[in-house]
């Protein structure tokens, strides 16, 4: 379900070529927020999230995106962009994997801070509700790729099978069956240990799971 | 149906209703993330900088496109204007002083226009008088004063049977 009117964001696309800055600075606001969720969320990383962005951005200022109206709405051409360049950085970090101990969510951690607060929640249950949104975040790291691609389409931006699948270049059966075996995978990181806590929440594993990722 | 007698992948019931709850928060906490405000103000001014690029892009294309061939046809007017009026330094071919003697009963000798064998080679000759301005004179490489280059002066003119200049003397 696209967030943004189809039509609008064509003529807006019309007036950016024609140098109208309004236009500009209109689409980047409407935009933004869910290409970086996503970029975020599928990266870990706040910067490469922001970098995500502002390279996307960049393109639709060069003009240098084939974007065509025909093939789907503009933001789940910008989904596919910011993906593809995800995948990009990927590629690159496992080509020159370094051999430092660094944690892979390092600069992600101070992120945290920063997300939603409610004013109106109690502080206790603002801070539960915090810890376990960081353990799905977390638990999302842990899932490969392909995974993580689906279920954060589908689940934090509302996207549909059809949508998603034309995002990620596969079929809706390949959508369906990822979708559910990532949710599955989330239940699986998400389980409680004996201590009552999920296993993310507790940070060794997730730390442990995160170094051990290719 | 127990937990065990669902597929690898499956979730029960209460497993999907836990995990849409946490996958809920964890949209909730990410609603309000926005990318960082120096991003926009990056791309702003990435955006102003192309657009004062493009129009300048654009002028000299305006430029080129509607300017060029007037350019180009008031140079080449300005080229020809200038090869027809602007003195030539032409060299004065003085006639041997007998052909001299012959054309001219008087003391100022004629200066050829053309080439000694092509006068030579005409058959009928005339001389006609004529009042020529001095800026003329300065066409054929004969120094003219400023001072007297706007007027005329009184001159013999030997022309062809088809009316060419080919020499030409003063009378005072």
């Amino acid at each position: 379900m696209p967030l943004t009117d189809p039509s609008e964001d064509l003529a807006l696309l019309t007036d950016i070529r024609r140098g109208n800055q309004a236009a500009f600075e209109t689409l980047y606001r409407r935009h933004q927020a869910p290409l970086y969720r996503f970029a975020l969320l599928r990266s870990g990383s706040p910067d490469t999230a922001a970098d995500i962005v502002q390279e996307i951005f960049m393109a639709i200022i060069e003009d240098s995106l084939k974007f065509d109206p025909a093939r789907g709405v503009l933001q789940g051409f910008l989904f596919g962009v910011a993906r593809n360049m995800l995948l990009k950085r990927e590629t690159m970090q496992h080509r020159f994997i370094s051999t430092s101990h660094r944690p892979a969510d390092e600069d992600s951690e101070s992120d945290v801070e920063n997300w939603s607060i409610d004013p109106t929640v109690p502080p206790l249950e603002r801070l539960l509700d915090q810890q376990q949104a960081e353990a799905v975040r977390l638990a999302l790291r842990l899932l490969a790729p392909h995974y993580r691609d689906v279920i954060i389409l589908y689940e934090m931006h509302d996207l549909s099978y059809v949508e998603i699948a034309q995002i990620c270049n596969i079929d809706i059966g390949t959508v369906r069956s990822r979708l559910s075996r990532a949710r599955a995978r989330l239940v699986d990181l998400l389980k409680t240990d004996f201590s009552g806590r999920p296993m993310v929440d507790t940070g060794i594993v997730s730390q442990r799971q995160l170094e051990a990722r290719p | 149906m127990t937990l065990s007698q669902y597929p690898a992948d499956a979730l029960t019931p209460a497993q999907e209703s836990v995990l849409d709850g946490r996958l809920m928060r964890l949209r909730d906490a990410a609603s309000t993330l926005n990318a960082p405000p120096q991003v926009e103000a990056a791309l702003i001014s990435a955006f102003r900088l192309r657009r004062a690029r493009s129009k300048i892009r654009h002028w000299r294309e305006f430029v080129m496109q509607w300017f060029a061939p007037g350019i180009a046809l008031a140079a080449s007017a300005g080229m020809s204007a200038w090869m027809v009026l602007a003195p030539m330094a032409r060299p004065v071919a003085h006639p041997p002083a007998d052909l001299i003697t012959d054309l001219a009963s008087a003391d100022t000798p004629f200066i050829a226009l053309q080439s000694l064998e092509q006068i030579a080679m005409e058959p009928r000759l005339h001389v006609i008088e004529t009042s020529i301005p001095r800026m003329w004179l300065a066409s054929y490489g004969i120094a003219i004063s400023p001072d007297t280059a706007g007027e005329s002066m009184r001159a013999e003119m030997l022309v062809s049977a088809n009316g060419q200049p080919l020499a030409m003397r003063f009378r005072p």
